[in-house]
């Protein structure tokens, strides 16, 4: 396959923009593809070509491969980047686009299916020799039965519905006495709430962070590693804050966990990026939860700290060429941190907050890179996904990379929408975020629950309503005989 | 020496009385404003606007900016990152309102959305923050709370109905 000469972005918002770019370093051509609600979005604005592709909401439009397809067809792309969500990791889609005779900037439909269903996955993975989190799926017989496992695994284990969801019908079990009764709990509570009272049995990981691995293969036989990113801060299994190098892992760990992460690319004979995901426990082990088949929406701080273009490589391989790089020409470089700029009102229960963007101002300086969806006057709509820009920051060390990162956060202004810049200044000013001891847990309802209010900023915003009413007031009242004067009044009459 | 005009900002607890005067022009351009908050002595303020959105404001040696979004009932102002939505009002005018509308209140949407649910009928007796009806937007369901205690005199929408920001949903006694 040649490099593409014009790719479709099947995609919208700031990912799109991120393909966009890069494509356009290259010199290669640009499709965007909108609906719509998109016929304003910065995705046109930036791309060379645009079509439109059907309704506002994304089953009629981003998630239809025909139209997606038709749109190649007519503007003669030869190449589609699916970015992230949407039709990413759709097999079938992958599949489709390569019998239309395009180039699939993703890996193959079939490495995208083994990695797509979790036990298939997880099957793969133990028997390629990747650590997997210790249990089986298989619902559990008796009380007898989950003691012996308990014993096996070692304590503590989990108790979780096999229908399960929301911490229904799950028990955290600590001693082996306990675990006859806390059966019966979670079998009834899962009875209860989900019809069915199968129940099995994990091991409890201790203190767990989510670290990822970035991997990128070609179709040459290489499969390199580009370290680790741990998305440890999350709300609602969504991650809000990543940053790389994780800030408790050894080298020695790392070095493992990066092994692991080729072999498990290795064994579905993945090409392109892709990223693995690891839970690691409090004691150092660590555990493979799922591979992701496409590019991550933090993959800037990976680019910031190794100087690799991860959407530039994508393409090189998806055109054939190999990566030319070995393992030992990638290096960590500084520390990179990224804020997932939401549209949400903190102060409102974390609400989305959709609509125009009626005021905006990005950071800049050195070093502060804003991979936005957005602009002054545009309208962020309740189809699509709240996450309207990404920033990230590099620093020499992750100190500094902190302290930047405020300093941006402060220079940042959105208006007309609520977001959670300020969630972020009070986020990255906590000790436990700061000493880099945090885990999965960190976001607990009292970090979410706001922050008290600064008498001197309530001060001020009262004094501007106050001088804008004002002015305002003024306007309205005094200009009113020059307005009768007017020849243009005159002329009306 | 005028004595200026006075403003309610804010609502509730929170509400604060500003009185602003214009006091003249700084040689720099900037305009002179004698502001007096509540019972507290005037301060002077310098006050320019290097775009239409924005108040730049000199006050007590320290420079702020102010990002101002008009809204119905006064403006959203942005100070270093924190969104205050502020009721700005004439004492009059507010005055005049809360004599129409005493002993009766309303619930209204913050943003468009879907009506999930409606948990509640006419004539049914509410308290302060009891849910009382579901809106849907950007695929999240929210709860939206009875503003006071009373009855509810009637309800302006129904289940599955789209709505716009800042309709009233749900009228109270």
């Amino acid at each position: 396959m040649p490099l593409p000469a014009k790719i479709l972005i099947a995609n919208r918002g700031e990912i799109a923009v991120r393909v966009i770019r890069a494509a356009h370093e290259m010199g290669i051509k640009t499709v965007a593809v909108y609906s719509d609600a998109d016929r304003d979005a910065l995705h046109v604005r930036s791309a060379m070509q645009a079509v439109h592709i059907g309704a506002a909401p994304s089953a009629e439009s981003y998630l239809v491969t025909e139209r997606v397809l038709e749109a190649a067809a007519t503007t003669g792309a030869d190449a589609i980047h699916p970015g992230y969500g949407f039709l990413s990791e759709n097999a079938g889609f992958a599949r489709s686009v390569t019998e239309a005779g395009l180039i699939w900037i993703g890996p193959s439909p079939e490495a995208i299916e083994a990695m797509g269903s979790k036990t298939e996955s997880r099957d793969r993975m133990a028997r390629a020799g990747v650590p997997v989190v210790p249990g089986t799926k298989e619902p559990l017989a008796s009380a007898e039965e989950a003691e012996a496992k308990a014993i096996e695994l070692g304590f503590p284990v989990m108790l979780k519905a096999s229908a399960g969801g929301g911490g229904k019908g799950m028990r955290q079990v600590d001693r082996v006495e306990d675990i006859a009764s806390a059966l019966a709990a979670a079998k009834s509570e899962a009875a209860s709430s989900f019809g069915d009272d199968s129940v099995y049995i994990e091991k409890r990981i201790i203190g767990p962070r989510h670290v990822e691995v970035q991997v990128l293969a070609d179709t040459h036989g290489t499969t390199l590693h580009l370290f680790e990113r741990d998305c440890s801060v999350q709300r609602r299994n969504q991650k809000v804050v990543e940053e790389t190098p994780c800030p408790v892992l050894t080298d020695d760990i790392r070095s493992q966990m990066c092994d692991v992460a080729i072999a498990a690319a290795r064994a579905v004979d993945y090409v392109g990026a892709g990223t693995v995901e690891f839970l690691l426990g409090a004691d150092g082990n660590f555990y493979f939860l799922e591979m992701n088949t496409r590019l991550q929406v933090e993959h800037p701080i990976t680019e910031m700290v190794t100087g690799i273009d991860l959407v530039q490589a994508q393409i090189r391989i998806a055109g054939g060429e190999p990566i030319g790089l070995t393992q030992d020409d990638i290096k960590q470089h500084g520390h990179a941190i990224e804020c997932r700029i939401y549209a949400e009102d903190p102060a409102n229960n974390w609400a989305p907050s959709p609509g125009v963007i009626r005021g905006y101002r990005e950071p800049g300086g050195p070093w502060v890179r804003v991979d936005a969806g957005v602009y002054q006057g545009a309208e962020v709509s309740l189809f699509y996904d709240p996450m309207v820009a990404k920033l990230v920051v590099w620093g020499v060390n992750r100190d500094e990379a902190i302290r930047r990162t405020q300093r941006a956060l402060l220079e940042y202004r959105v208006r007309g929408i609520a977001t959670n810049t300020a969630f972020f200044r009070q986020l990255l000013a906590d000790p436990d975020f700061v000493s880099g001891h945090y885990d999965t847990g960190f976001l607990t309802a009292d970090r979410m629950s706001g922050w008290p209010e600064d008498e001197d900023l309530s001060e001020v915003a009262s004094i501007a309503a106050a001088i804008a009413a004002f002015e305002r007031d003024g306007s309205l009242t005094r200009p009113a005989s020059a307005a009768k004067a007017s020849p243009w009044r005159w002329s009306l009459r | 020496m005028s004595k200026g005009t006075v403003y309610l900002v804010g609502s509730g607890d929170a509400e604060r009385s500003v009185t602003v005067r214009r006091i003249g022009e700084t040689a720099a351009g900037g305009v002179r404003y004698g502001v007096t908050i509540d019972d507290q002595p005037e301060v002077e303020v310098d006050a320019v606007r290097p775009v239409a959105d924005v108040l730049s404001i000199v006050h007590q040696g320290r420079s702020w900016e102010a990002g101002l979004v008009e809204t119905d009932e006064g403006f959203e102002v942005e100070v270093v990152g924190i969104r205050h939505e502020l009721d700005v009002m004439d004492p009059r005018k507010k005055a005049l309102r809360m004599a129409e509308g005493a002993g009766s209140s309303s619930l209204k949407t913050q943003m468009p959305g879907r009506i999930v649910r409606v948990l509640v009928a006419e004539g049914d007796a509410v308290v302060e923050g009891q849910p009382v009806i579901v809106v849907e937007a950007m695929k999240m369901e929210n709860e939206l709370k009875s503003p006071c205690d009373g009855t509810v005199d009637s309800i302006c929408v129904a289940e599955g109905d789209q709505v716009q920001a800042r309709t009233v949903l749900i009228e109270f006694q």
